[in-house]
């Protein structure tokens, strides 16, 4: 059982269990993103991992998009993207999870969220991909190809997330506002630097 | 019993008698003496000094940054960033770290096969190793900050500053957050208490189920062999 671990009295010296607890999270975090980014995974065993929620990941994710779309907008919106952004995602994540316990869902808030939000790490790369293309080309049609495989690959693992937990009559309600989440961040990635 | 301790009783009695249960060698030698924070003589009287620092200084650091940030830097998004990072590093701190060793409580949420959160509260059994200057720093240390955040976040609303509710509305997230585990987790223990005290062992064990004490009484028996099994704890601890 869990715990368990931390209340047995081998634990004598601070420092070193502390930075044990941090490695360990840190693995951990690490594993759940590599398993959202490597398309062979398959899709049941990275839902398994997720299961196991934290919201280190996406909190670390959802700063990280943030970060890079106010850099890569003008110097007097910049606060006001990272805002809009930064509420967008916890909103977003919320209200999509919302929606679905609504439908029916059998499913914890917390893994909801934390699905949602380690998913979105492809877009994560996808903005950093875009910012470096700025530098190199203004080719429109390059960042589309980018924003949209990288949209394709942030819906893929929520998409057989959901569906994997509402019935099917209700599907299609409980993931379209899915699409409609992860569409708005690649729309708020492709427009950045206009 | 070993031979040495028969031995030790026979030869010794006068200084055994002498001597009180809380006399003898500490468990844990006290950490006061070797780390940096001990040394610089920094929370006098308590057992984990370097601990009890990191518990204060996150929350400190954050509402620092979020009041008086404004002076020396115009960028919104540096600000918040750090700011958001300092509470997050204040959530791990006291959820993870001193609440088990300054007040000897730990919460976590534990969500079962059909999607149910469940809370999993635990105590330490013995509470003669948590001293009242860890256990008043820890309490203050958690509502003093949430009341402040909540007080932060009516002068936010009536200034109009709403581009700095996300740095508020993460605060209150994440101190409640802590707030709620150790309040609920420290009824339980006081309920459990005083169960033990008055009821028989029928409420004692019905305490104890509640709680999942049971099961680490289990795994103290089962030894230190069980222990890799608990191997689904990293989530939880992660959070």
């Amino acid at each position: 059982m869990a715990g368990m671990d931390d209340w047995s009295p081998v634990e004598t010296t601070l420092d070193e269990p502390v930075s044990e607890t941090i490695r360990r999270d840190l693995r951990e975090v690490g594993a759940k993103l590599k398993l959202v980014l490597l398309p062979r995974a398959s899709q049941h065993g990275v839902l398994d991992r997720l299961k196991e929620w934290d919201l280190w990941g996406p909190l670390a994710v959802c700063l990280t998009l943030s970060i890079a779309l106010s850099a890569g907008a003008p110097e007097s919106q910049r606060a006001l993207v990272f805002a809009a952004v930064f509420v967008v995602v916890w909103a977003g994540a919320a209200i999509v999870t919302l929606n679905a316990q609504l439908l029916g869902g059998r499913i914890s808030f917390f893994q909801s969220v934390c699905v949602l939000g380690y998913s979105i790490f492809p877009l994560d790369c996808g903005a950093f991909a875009c910012l470096l293309l700025h530098a190199l080309t203004r080719s429109f049609l390059l960042r589309l190809a980018v924003v949209g495989t990288c949209f394709a690959w942030s819906t893929r693992v929520s998409v057989v997330f959901f569906s994997e937990i509402i019935e099917a009559k209700r599907r299609a309600l409980a993931i379209y506002p899915v699409f409609g989440f992860y569409a708005f961040l690649a729309w708020m990635i492709l427009i950045m630097g206009n | 019993m070993s031979r040495k301790d028969d031995l030790q009783f026979l030869t010794t009695d006068l200084e055994y008698s002498d001597e009180t249960p809380q006399a003898a060698a500490p468990l844990f030698p006290d950490e006061a003496d070797d780390t940096l924070v001990g040394k610089l003589g920094l929370f006098k009287g308590s057992r984990h000094p370097g601990v009890a620092l990191f518990h204060v200084l996150f929350k400190s650091l954050a509402l620092a940054v979020y009041l008086f940030a404004g002076l020396f830097t115009s960028n919104f998004v540096l600000v918040c960033v750090v700011c958001i990072l300092l509470l997050a590093f204040d959530f791990w701190t006291v959820k993870n770290v001193s609440g088990r060793l300054l007040v000897g409580l730990r919460w976590w949420n534990y969500v079962k096969e059909d999607g149910a959160t469940e809370w999993v509260f635990e105590a330490a059994e013995d509470k003669s190793d948590i001293r009242p200057l860890d256990e008043r720093l820890f309490w203050w240390g958690l509502y003093v900050p949430a009341a402040a955040w909540a007080f932060l976040l009516v002068t936010a609303v009536i200034s109009l500053k709403l581009q700095w509710l996300i740095v508020v509305g993460a605060a209150l997230a994440l101190s409640g957050a802590n707030v709620v585990g150790y309040t609920k987790c420290s009824k339980e223990a006081q309920a459990r208490l005083e169960g033990l005290s008055s009821g028989g062992a029928a409420s004692m064990l019905g305490g104890m189920m509640s709680s999942g004490l049971a099961s680490n009484m289990l795994g103290g028996l089962m030894g230190r062999a069980a222990a890799p099994a608990a191997a689904p704890q990293d989530g939880f601890a992660a959070v």
